[in-house]
């Protein structure tokens, strides 16, 4: 099972200054680009949604409540940020204003072939699912964060995320099967 | 194998059984193959996702990016845990705060002083506007947020104050376009942005004779809050509905941006 990824600020000191601040983001990039690559697929445009995130979250350190661990507070930045992004790509589709509801479920699964194709080259089987499968599974499995404090980053319910995770497992267990069978 | 049962199983991987519902698992895979099947089956498809995700954390980070993080100016204070809130907009005020002083305005200098009335001059006769429009959905703006650079153009011409849009996607706000008003017989450019709620916040300027910045000041009509400050030869506004946002972040914001 994974080992949770503790915020070290957060769990021994109540307090940060700004050095500390950005040295802990910092030493996060690697783990807050895996999450953007879980939403955009393409290196790309997690890249750029990374930096957004990033710019936002040393525009607003002031009110980061420093009891609270650094990675939770910045996943929900770069989460918030691609929900804005989704948005703006479909009114500029023309798909006009979308309920938020639409957006959260199923953020990027309306990939091309192409950023499919570049997703596969970025990580192996978990690109074979939506984001609204990955999201919980790489919380969950990866981050080592239970599934309550997934809920509330995903704003689901706790009962999605159980669902979600269990479905992932059964679809990449089925790639597998499939990957087997053709070697 | 009983979906139900898949998912509890899977849920046991995860460490969110307990007590009895772990017992009771744990017997069943002590007792039945079919189910120690399944789990096994479960356990491999983790490990295969964790190994993918594992890879992506030997993706180099771009070097621009912690390079930019590094030599971010941040204003050098201690974060502090949260205090429970004595009431909601004096946290939004400081947070605000915060943010409008760590950005810096040219010399601009916040004398503690942030006023809270009843909107006066154009600011009541953007509220009339308001009123209006956020009403409107189809036909909330003039010119859409697909014709930026037009509405930085045509807006700003003819206002006499160059502006440029800003981003407000970090408070959730997503910018549908801008329209032309009057108040107090002077065109006021406004920009229109929208929540997933479907809230309407807008942003309003107009050219100012002021010479000298005024810090933020708050006010209200009861359906409606307002944040107005003076910068750059132009008085802003920031309008959205009554208790509801954090105008004073997103003030914020915009005054570092616009």
């Amino acid at each position: 099972m994974a080992q949770r990824h503790f915020s070290r600020w957060a769990i021994f000191s109540e307090t940060m200054n700004a050095d500390q601040f950005k040295s802990e983001m910092i030493d996060l990039l690697p783990r807050l680009r895996r999450f953007a690559i879980s939403l955009a697929r393409t290196g790309p445009d997690a890249d750029d949604l990374l930096q957004d995130a990033c710019s936002t979250a040393l525009l607003k350190w002031g009110q980061y409540d420093s009891s609270q661990p650094l990675d939770r507070w910045m996943f929900r930045i770069i989460r918030n940020h691609w929900i804005s992004e989704i948005r703006k790509r479909k009114v500029r589709e023309g798909e006009g204003q979308v309920p938020a509801e639409d957006e959260t479920i199923e953020l990027s699964v309306q990939s091309t072939v192409v950023e499919k194709l570049a997703a596969q080259q970025i990580c192996q089987k978990v690109s074979s699912l939506g984001a609204d499968l990955s999201q919980p599974l790489l919380l969950v499995c990866a981050e080592g964060f239970s599934y309550k404090e997934a809920a509330e980053m995903l704003d689901v319910p706790i009962g999605t995320v159980m669902s979600r995770i269990h479905r992932a497992r059964k679809l990449l267990l089925t790639e597998i099967n499939v990957q087997e069978n053709l070697q | 194998m009983n979906d139900d049962l898949s998912k509890r199983l899977s849920a046991y991987i995860d460490g969110e059984l307990e007590g009895e519902q772990a017992l009771e698992i744990e017997a069943l895979l002590a007792s039945d193959e079919a189910v120690q099947e399944e789990m096994d089956a479960l356990l491999l498809a983790d490990a295969s996702a964790q190994a993918d995700f594992e890879k992506e954390l030997d993706t180099p980070v771009p070097f621009d990016l912690a390079k930019m993080i590094m030599t971010a100016d941040l204003k050098e204070e201690t974060l502090q845990p949260a205090q429970k809130p004595r009431g909601p907009i004096w946290g939004a005020l400081a947070a605000g705060l915060a943010m409008f002083m760590i950005g810096g305005l040219g010399g601009y200098a916040y004398k503690g002083q942030i006023q809270s009335a009843e909107p006066k001059g154009w600011i009541a006769a953007i509220a009339e506007y308001h009123a209006v429009y956020a009403g409107q959905s189809r036909h909330l703006v003039e010119v859409s947020a697909e014709e930026t650079d037009h509405i930085e153009t045509w807006l700003g011409s003819t206002i006499g104050a160059e502006f440029i849009i800003p981003d407000l996607t970090a408070h959730g706000l997503t910018f549908e376009g801008g329209r032309l008003v009057v108040a107090n017989g002077k065109p006021v450019a406004q920009l229109m942005y929208t929540d997933v709620n479907g809230l309407v916040v807008a942003l309003c300027l107009q050219s100012s004779s002021k010479t000298a910045p005024a810090p933020f000041s708050e006010s209200t009509n009861g359906d409606f809050d307002f944040v107005s400050w003076s910068d750059d030869g132009a008085d802003h506004v920031i309008i959205g509905p009554s208790g509801q946002l954090d105008l004073i972040g997103i003030a914020g914001t915009a005054a570092l941006e616009i």
